[in-house]
């Protein structure tokens, strides 16, 4: 007998032998079972699944001279013929190679003859995605109501090719990819039959390297049978698929934490003379940088797809990495992708890459930096206080009231320090909105209010305020909902003394107004809130001010939310936001 | 060429080697790696073991064999990119400089195809029963050249030819292939030749002397084709010519506009862009010559190595350059040329590039 590849050989013959396509299998048992067949089925999904096994296994089971039935009999002349290709009432067709208009009208021509008595004609149309346009048009009508006992079954990789109006008259059914695990136990079992000794490392490489197709994986077993006999072992896998072993993964990443250039170089040079496809070393060198990343961040190894001993490998390695290297390496390598493919030269161009990776500086992450400054601030102001109590006998009182401008930046850095995460993000913007039209505050009582906030005991402050506003808001929503509807347009500003401001737009006139006519019981209803008396005032703020904000401030404002470290950033160096 | 006469690839051999020994040799391989690596030598070798009278991994006498080589076996189809409507005599040139040397083919044309129609009447063929009965082999060269159209009503052929028909599928450039044709076939690696293997069969194939081929064999970075092309010219010159406009470069700007124009009124492109290359190989010597320094293993590495004192000289005055940006302003610049701009201005455009990008460095 002459020697038939694995893949043709185990081409399933029964619904059950098909590899984990259960959702498209139990269907069609069940369509079966009740006879409800339908006029035409269309099977999509990636290469090497099953579609056309399955298309097969359900033309024998429609046709079996035993009547239509969950399971094939595959004895009968009629499922014979079917497994050879010889059936008359079954005809596969290649949608490829006859993909006209012409082809198609010829199809169309032969369904006139009516298949075998008490059977159905099947016709299967593979790589139907190559149809040209035509021709799917030409089918439409036959497709939607083709006469009895006529059944189409399309297979294709590439649904998004095929006419919406041929998906519409089809009962679609969507192929899975096969998980790594499941084509493992299918390799075992070919192992079992056919009696060859595989160790699980081997099947493992094969199954990944498969990429979810039992073809795939199918015919890299038979190729490794090939090369090895009875029996397989890793290496050998190894070496025949040109599979780069992952040990070069560990020392290329060893050798980019030693910054040995010189091992890098060699390392090019083996991985170029063994013949690996340096795009698939790149793609093997992100996912290696990748398992470092996730070792590194979540402490475990349970995401990283790979066998127990190299997880064991990750976890003592990953400390050697910052985690800002490995993104930066892993940016590297994907960039790298890209030109290696365009390039004239790989070879220089990878050389150039790894001595990249291997000049790459260690990399400090920027919270470690501002912590860093934090720190020296802290350093240079207790030693500017140090003289500063030196200085203060022999200076006269006014020291005490903050004249002194080191003084005041003291004061100043005491009040950031702490505060930095939680009120920086608020009190920007607030100086930016400078030109305030004041309604009813005039400027001059601002310093005498001043002087009573210090010395009247209000242990609320407009932050407090400003942070619990949306609280307030939602308090008094409860007790008379325009209140709070009205209140929630403006927001506080200020507070002097017992007296509270807020801001309203222009526009908000209306609101303003009806709510100095309620003005005691909004008074009210703020005081009870924050349990200390207050007075309330309004004032009107011009719109323009607000679309003032809205240029870098508002950004930075958005950004510095997201992401506070750039507010610390900007407060820090008195930066300015670029870009 | 038989077995035997392949150089190099010990490994694709024995694997080969031991499918044809089991009679596991599948219908439908893949045989992909660099270019001018001995893929379509290895061809052309598994159709004589295939088809050969007797039955011998290493015959190449018999009258099958020489009907192989000569590509005039009823029973071997090979097809070839090519244009809608080929001449005839272009045709019969390839073919001609395929058995001529397997490792070169000749290339004619800009843009070949392989189309649905060759893959149509490929069909009827292999519906026939074979002449000699001992089966048939279709080689396919530069697989990935495929149309869409022809490598999808090439699946079904693929995946479940008539008995006794082996397909081989040569490519360079294997993910360009659908994937559905990829899954249909078992893969075979090719690897680059080393520089000894192709230094060695310089000698002995081509009679080279061992100077010059040891030379030839480091640029080609394991293509024996390269290799092949290379001894058309005259690469100690180009050398010279190299480092002349290396030279230039640093000098006044009147005279990298002088260089170009030289270049340009002397040169065709092709030379052009070899000389490109060669530049690009010279900086990645820098750069390799820079990081390692002057030791027995930099020189292993080395590919000018006859240069070595010039390279020297040359690192020594640039404290460092970017390697990144150099090499990547003349790959840019090959690219230009390959898309066929006008030469002065991509020469310009590269030489001041260069200029800059060494000058500052200078400065530091």
């Amino acid at each position: 007998m002459p020697y038939l590849v694995l893949a043709r050989k185990w081409r399933p013959q029964q619904f059950e032998d098909v590899v984990n396509q259960k959702h498209v299998v139990l269907t069609l048992q069940n369509a079966l079972k009740t006879k409800r067949l339908a006029n035409a089925y269309l099977f999509t999904g990636p290469r090497g699944i099953g579609k056309t096994t399955i298309a097969r296994i359900l033309a024998k089971a429609i046709n079996c001279e035993k009547g239509i039935s969950e399971n094939p009999c595959n004895e009968c002349d009629s499922c014979r013929d079917i497994t050879t290709g010889t059936s008359l009432d079954v005809l596969e067709i290649d949608g490829a190679s006859n993909r006209g208009i012409d082809e198609i009208r010829n199809l169309r021509d032969s369904l006139k003859y009516a298949p075998n008595p008490r059977k159905y004609k099947i016709y299967i149309i593979d790589e139907v995605h190559m149809l040209t346009n035509e021709a799917f048009n030409a089918l439409l009508k036959t497709l939607e109501e083709p006469p009895s006992r006529v059944m189409f079954i399309f297979a294709t990789t590439e649904p998004h090719k095929v006419l919406a109006t041929i998906i519409s008259r089809c009962q679609r059914f969507d192929f899975k990819r096969i998980a790594i695990n499941e084509i493992i136990d299918h390799l075992k079992k070919i192992c079992q039959e056919e009696k060859i000794a595989i160790d699980d490392e081997s099947l493992f490489l094969i199954a990944r390297k498969a990429e979810g197709g039992i073809r795939d994986s199918q015919s890299l077993l038979d190729q490794a049978i090939s090369f090895s006999g009875s029996k397989i072992t890793s290496n050998d896998i190894i070496e025949l698929l040109g599979i780069i072993d992952w040990d070069i993964f560990f020392d290329f990443s060893q050798n980019v934490s030693n910054k040995d250039v010189k091992a890098g170089f060699d390392l090019v040079d083996k991985i170029f003379f063994n013949g690996y496809d340096l795009i698939e070393f790149l793609l093997g060198l992100i996912e290696h940088f990748r398992n470092l990343l996730i070792a590194k961040t979540t402490g475990s190894v349970d995401l990283i797809e790979t066998t127990d001993n190299y997880k064991q490998r990750y976890l003592e390695m990953c400390d050697q990495f910052e985690e800002l290297d490995l993104l930066q390496l892993i940016q590297i390598a994907s960039d790298a992708q890209y030109a290696i493919k365009r390039s004239n030269n790989p070879r220089i161009y990878m050389e150039m890459v790894v001595m990249k990776m291997m000049q790459l500086s260690k990399t400090r992450d920027v919270e470690s930096i501002l912590h860093g400054i934090e720190t020296l601030k802290e350093k240079i102001f207790k030693s500017s206080s140090d003289q500063i109590n030196h200085k203060q006998p022999t200076s006269d009182k006014t020291i005490a009231h903050s004249e002194n401008p080191s003084v005041l930046n003291q004061h100043k850095l005491q009040q950031k320090i702490p505060q930095v995460s939680t009120t920086l993000v608020k009190d920007k913007p607030e100086r930016t909105e400078t030109n305030y039209q004041e309604d009813e505050v005039s400027d001059d009582t601002e310093p005498q209010a001043n002087a009573a906030a210090n010395t009247t005991v209000i242990n609320v402050d407009i932050d407090t305020i400003k942070e619990k506003w949306s609280d307030v808001i939602e308090t008094i929503k409860q007790h008379k909902i325009a209140f709070g509807a009205f209140l929630a347009e403006g927001e506080p500003v200020a507070l002097t003394a017992d007296t509270l401001t807020i801001a309203f737009g222009e526009e908000n006139g209306f609101h303003v107004s009806y709510l100095k006519t309620n003005q005691n019981y909004v008074e009210k209803m703020i005081s009870d809130f924050f349990g200390v008396p207050l007075r309330v005032k309004y004032q009107t703020v011009a719109r323009q001010n607000k679309n003032n904000l809205s240029g870098n401030d508002l950004y930075l404002e958005k950004l510095g939310q997201k992401i506070p470290v750039i507010k610390t950033i900007v407060e820090a160096f008195d930066a300015e936001l670029v870009k | 060429m038989a077995f035997n006469e392949i150089i190099g690839q010990q490994r694709v051999k024995s694997i080969l080697k031991r499918a044809v020994a089991n009679n596991r040799l599948p219908h439908a391989l893949l045989l992909y790696g660099p270019e001018g690596v001995g893929k379509t030598a290895t061809a052309l070798a598994l159709a004589k073991v295939l088809l050969c009278q007797q039955d011998m991994l290493y015959c190449g006498d018999c009258a099958d064999c020489k009907r192989v080589s000569k590509l005039s076996h009823p029973d071997v189809t090979v097809i070839f990119p090519a244009p809608k409507e080929p001449k005839v005599e272009d045709i019969k040139t390839i073919r001609e400089s395929i058995v001529r040397n397997p490792y070169f083919r000749t290339q004619l044309w800009t843009k070949p195809e392989i189309l649905i129609d060759t893959i149509r009447s490929l069909k009827k063929t292999v519906s026939m029963k074979s002449f000699e009965n001992k089966g048939r082999v279709i080689i396919l060269l530069d697989a990935h050249l495929l149309r869409t159209e022809a490598g999808n009503s090439l699946l079904k052929l693929l995946e479940e030819p008539p008995a006794k028909v082996t397909l081989l599928l040569v490519t360079p450039k294997p993910n360009l292939l659908l994937s559905t044709i990829e899954s249909r076939c078992q893969r075979v690696r090719f690897d680059p030749l080393p520089w000894e293997e192709i230094q060695a069969a310089l000698i002995q194939r081509e009679s080279v002397e061992a100077e010059r081929a040891n030379v030839i064999a480091r640029i080609s970075f394991g293509s024996y084709r390269r290799a092949l092309e290379l001894l058309d010219d005259d690469i100690s010159q180009k050398q010279e010519l190299l480092l002349e406009i290396l030279r230039k470069l640093i000098a006044s700007d009147l005279d990298i506009l002088l260089l170009v124009e030289k270049l340009v009124d002397r040169q065709d492109g092709k030379t052009i862009k070899e000389l490109l290359e060669l530049m690009g190989i010279w900086f990645r010597d820098a750069m390799i010559f820079h990081t390692l320094g002057n030791s027995d293993s930099t020189q292993q590495k080395l590919i000018n190595i006859e240069h070595i004192e010039t390279l020297e000289k040359f690192v020594g005055a640039f404290e460092s350059i970017d390697h990144e940006r150099v090499l990547g302003e003349i790959e840019k610049a090959i690219t230009m040329i390959d898309r066929n701009v006008n030469m002065n201005l991509a020469l310009l455009q590269l030489f001041f590039a260069l200029k800059r990008l060494l000058r500052r460095k200078q400065n530091v």
